[in-house]
């Protein structure tokens, strides 16, 4: 007689469930669903890949944390495994990742507040780990590009095909739509070991440490991350007008000052190309102010560092960033704290022409 | 015996009934923008232009007890510290009425500068000093004869005027950055004056500041807090986040030596735009945000401790507001005043047509209505659009931000989508809009819509477009907005023009040189500036591309209130009327000036002054 699978599962992060619980009354309150992750018990994985995360077993519930004796309702029934639910703004529709067999790959459903109509959402051939609701309805999901490496993809619009936001390289799971409108994630570079927690539009524009303090983190808009997500209407979050151009092939940045602190000599930026084994695109000298202005090869983690007039590296940043086609990003220096206002200036590089990189048309591209 | 106590039962209930106020203007707003309380605390006098009126709050018994009316529309409103006397002044004519402050019976009336608004009593009420915004100085009148003592010159826009406790100092804020050279980094000036002398004592200028709109100092005195906007107009604007384009700060000066410490208010990701009052206890400031519909509290112990982290040349770290800033609390739309009334804050909510009673802690005590609710029509609903910050990205302006009253800011723009470090382009006014497309410098944009539509959200607000009906409102409130008034100098006080504004407009219309020698059409002012906008639609080429510039030829402006909208031409060159003639290598290609005399130009300038 073969034992049957024990029935014991873990909450993830349930600790969040009895602070929501509240006290009993005598009259029975009113409902408050959230939707939440249960693991297997001790199966779960660290790893952000969802095979590690999410083992056969994992599993979508309802719960009703004001009546913890009401049963948890499973809405993932079919699914060999499933995780990482978030509620649409509306709280008209949940998106989840599961898989239909157990050598399957993860895909992105959705389904009604209450588990019906569940239907594929975005077509993905890779394991997809997280999804979340962008304020238009359209969906955010990371999904494997290589072993061990992911990266942000964004529903199409009018039903086109996925499109990658995030270029850093490395692993990029875990998006979580701020109010704001942009996507905050979880990002590790390639060889790093550590995650830092970047934010990002949806078009991929605007890359950059997420700078959010302790009342700031209140601004979450969906509790996507945490795995508990409450089924109840919130806050729309601001959307946000694409400004990449398709067409082209290169976006630009500039620099107000690149130089460390205190320092008023000039000097060069070394960029370098992280796709693959580090590639050079190429040094720019630093304007009389500290400023450069170059144009980028689109999509490409970038790093770069600073060097003075000896060829010595005086600060550098080492964390990936790239640019969209078409898009002009400006960073206030390398050497500030990331959440410094810029000066009032006009760089000097911005009144020269954009200096092009290795990979970038030298000419005819306008500034 | 019981019928006696019965009558006096009744004659008590109809003594305490209060009449209903009735509106002034009856079906329209109230728009509350200015308040003062009255030294102990009890009435609210606020300022409600629309209905060309002064109304009263009581405070203790939470209600409306006044709406008392003018002939004109008040802007200012100053109370005496004995709490005896009213000033109100009347920006349309120039006009302060000093009254008694429980009969509003007029005691005298001050003719003052032009478009007078904040004002300030001495502290023993024998001199009033008065912010002219548009002739840029203050004047000193004395109260008991109304006679103007003495002008004072003061920066751009002066806006706001407050007395120190000790009442030694009285300080003129300016709304407006001093116009410069477009490519500097525009200053706003705060005046100190000596409130016996009405002398200068000094002037601190704040760089890359502007649109104070209030001001308070600390109880002990030592400090002028002014909320005002920290603008990066230099930079290109490619982003928003970070105060990209702007950032909300607390201008704290030192009124012993003029030192400036700017804190910011903004969160690293929550934005206070707009900031529109202040007012101040031992502990605590309240600063009020018009576009978010807030009011922030700050511990001032925290933020004036940062001080020398925060000089006024240094970075602003936004996560520095964390420390201050204790709270932010939602209030009536769009509020434009806060004032502290005994134990109570009190906001004018000017798109509510109310005022409202909070608690220190932000709850609501109560909501005094001034004028009984009136529909919102397009411009209504477009003037809500237009003062809410929330349509840009983490809601860090409005449009009033760069276009406060609809007008301009009067600073120099960098945008990304016509090239990063090229085509810089001087803001120009909203008012007077209507029917002078197409807009923006090149002539892009047909209409108001195509130019507030989508690439507006592209290249600036970084959000999501207005939505297709607020697109529609925003539009109506736009060419709902009068054009600015002439300047009253060029124009008599019967209405008639001045000899010079005469001599200028027949400069305007001339067919023919000095000499006799016919000018050619498209060589005469009034060929491309006709009546009654003064502007043809079309764009010309006026001799002003520069190696910034793809295009030599720009949308020729309308002239209405020209004289309120300085700087000029394309990218705000010209800081005066004068200069758009009299730069170097212009020659006659702005039209035939070069045989004018200074004289001729003067003229030439005064009638312009008057359109």
């Amino acid at each position: 007689m073969s034992a049957r699978p024990r029935a014991a599962w873990v909450l993830v992060l349930g600790a969040i469930l009895p602070s929501a619980c509240g006290q009993g009354a005598a009259d029975p309150p009113p409902s408050r669903l959230v939707v939440v992750t249960q693991v297997p018990a001790a199966r779960a994985g660290s790893d952000p890949d969802p095979r590690s995360r999410y083992p056969d077993g994992s599993r979508i519930v309802l719960l009703d944390v004001a009546r913890p004796g009401v049963a948890p309702r499973v809405i993932s029934g079919g699914l060999v495994a499933a995780g990482a639910p978030s509620v649409r703004a509306d709280a008209g529709r949940i998106a989840f990742v599961g898989k239909e067999t157990t050598c399957g790959t993860f895909e992105v459903w959705t389904c009604g507040p209450d588990g019906s109509g569940r239907t594929r959402a975005v077509a993905l051939a890779a394991d997809c780990g997280s999804a979340a609701f962008l304020p238009d309805g359209r969906i955010v999901c990371s999904a494997a590009t290589s072993p061990g490496g992911a990266a942000l993809f964004v529903e199409g619009a009018n039903g086109g095909p996925p499109q990658r936001i995030t270029f850093s390289g490395g692993t990029d799971v875990d998006p979580t739509v701020l109010r704001d409108g942009r996507i905050a994630f979880a990002s590790r570079p390639a060889g790093a070991a550590g995650f830092a927690l970047l934010a990002v539009h949806a078009d991929g524009t605007g890359v950059g440490p997420y700078r959010g303090t302790e009342r700031d983190r209140a601004l979450l808009a969906d509790g996507g991350s945490t795995e508990c997500a409450e089924i109840a209407a919130r806050p729309k979050s601001q959307g946000h007008l694409s400004v990449v151009d398709p067409q082209t092939s290169w976006g630009a940045a500039f620099c107000v000052d690149a130089r460390p602190p205190g320092t008023s000599g000039t000097g060069r930026v070394r960029f370098a190309a992280l796709a693959g084994p580090p590639r050079p695109l190429g040094d720019v000298t630093l304007e009389g102010d500290g400023s450069f202005f170059v144009r980028l090869p689109a999509d490409t983690p970038v790093v770069l560092e600073v060097l003075d007039d000896s060829g010595r590296v005086v600060s550098s940043q080492h964390t990936p960033f790239w640019v969209r086609p078409g898009e002009t990003r400006g960073c206030v220096g390398c050497h500030e704290d990331p959440d410094t206002t810029p000066p009032n200036v006009r760089p000097l590089a911005v009144l020269r022409e954009s200096v092009p990189l290795a990979g970038v048309p030298a000419a005819g591209a306008s500034r | 015996m019981t019928a006696r106590l019965a009558f006096l039962g009744v004659l008590l209930a109809s003594g305490c009934a209060r009449e209903p106020v009735l509106p002034v203007v009856p079906g329209a707003h109230a728009d509350p923008t200015a308040m003062t309380a009255s030294p102990d605390g009890r009435t609210l006098y606020v300022v409600c232009p629309a209905q060309r009126a002064i109304a009263t709050i009581e405070v203790r018994g939470r209600e409306l007890s006044g709406l008392h009316a003018f002939s004109s529309a008040p802007r200012g409103v100053a109370v005496s510290r004995d709490g005896a006397s009213l000033a109100v002044s009347f920006p349309g004519d120039g006009r302060v009425e000093i009254l008694d402050a429980r009969s509003f019976a007029v005691r005298a009336t001050a003719r003052v500068g032009v478009e007078p608004a904040g004002m300030a009593f001495s502290c023993d009420g024998l001199r009033l000093f008065v912010a002219n915004a548009r002739s840029s100085d203050v004047s000193v009148v004395d109260v008991v004869s109304g006679a103007e003592v003495r002008r004072v010159a003061a920066g751009r826009e002066p806006w706001v005027v407050v007395l120190s406790p000790d009442g030694a100092t009285v300080a003129v804020v300016s709304r407006s950055a001093n116009v410069g050279a477009p490519d500097r980094i525009p200053e706003s000036e705060i005046t100190l004056l000596d409130s016996t002398s009405g002398g200068v004592v000094r002037r601190v200028m704040l760089p890359s500041c502007h649109l104070a709109e209030s001001a308070a100092f600390t109880t002990n005195g030592r400090r002028l807090l002014v909320p005002l906007v920290r603008v990066r107009n230099l930079l290109p604007i490619v982003q928003v986040d970070r105060g990209w384009v702007m950032s909300t700060v607390l201008a704290s000066i030192d009124v012993a030596t003029g030192g400036v410490a700017l804190l910011p208010l903004n969160g690293t990701s929550d934005s206070l735009p707009d900031p529109a009052g202040i007012a101040v206890t031992d502990d605590l400031a309240f600063v009020t945000s018009r576009g978010t519909d807030r009011v922030a509290a700050l511990r001032l112990a925290g933020a004036l401790a940062l001080e020398k982290d925060a000089g006024a040349n240094r970075p602003e770290h936004l996560s520095w507001s964390e420390r201050y800033v204790t709270a932010r609390f939602d209030v009536g739309a769009a509020p434009a005043a806060v004032v502290v009334a005994g134990t109570l804050l009190a906001g004018a909510e000017r798109l509510g047509d109310s005022g409202a009673l909070l608690e220190p802690d932000g709850r609501l005590a109560a909501r005094v209505r001034i004028v009984p609710h009136v529909a919102d029509d397009a411009a209504r609903r477009g003037d809500r659009v237009f003062h809410d910050a929330r349509f840009a990205f983490q809601s860090s302006f409005s449009c009033s931000s760069c276009h406060p009253d609809g007008h301009t800011d009067g600073l120099v723009y960098d945008f990304e989508i016509d090239g990063v470090g090229r085509n810089f382009v001087l803001n120009r006014s909203l008012r007077g809009v209507k029917g002078t497309g197409p807009f923006k410098w090149t002539g892009r944009n047909a209409s108001l819509a195509e130019q507030c539509g989508p690439r507006f959200a592209k290249v600036l607000t970084r959000a999501d477009p207005f939505p297709e009906q607020a697109l529609a409102d925003l539009v109506a409130f736009i060419e709902s907005r009068p054009a600015p008034s002439a300047d009253p100098r060029a124009v008599r006080l019967d209405g008639r023009q001045t000899a010079a504004v005469a001599r200028g407009r027949a400069i305007f219309e001339r067919t023919v040189r000095r000499s006799g020698v016919p000018i050619e059409p498209a060589d005469r002012c009034v060929t491309c500036h006709p009546a009654p906008h003064y502007t043809n639609l079309r764009r010309a080429g006026v001799g002003t591309q520069s190696d910034n510039d793809d295009t030599g030829t720009f949308d020729v402006p309308h002239l209405t209130g020209v004289a309120s909208k300085a700087p000029y031409l394309h990218d705000g060159r010209a800081p005066g009327l004068e200069e758009i003639w009299t730069a170097p290598g212009v020659g006659d290609l702005h039209g035939a000036v070069t045989d004018l005399t200074k004289t001729d130009l003067d003229d030439l300038v005064e009638f312009l002054k008057g359109l």
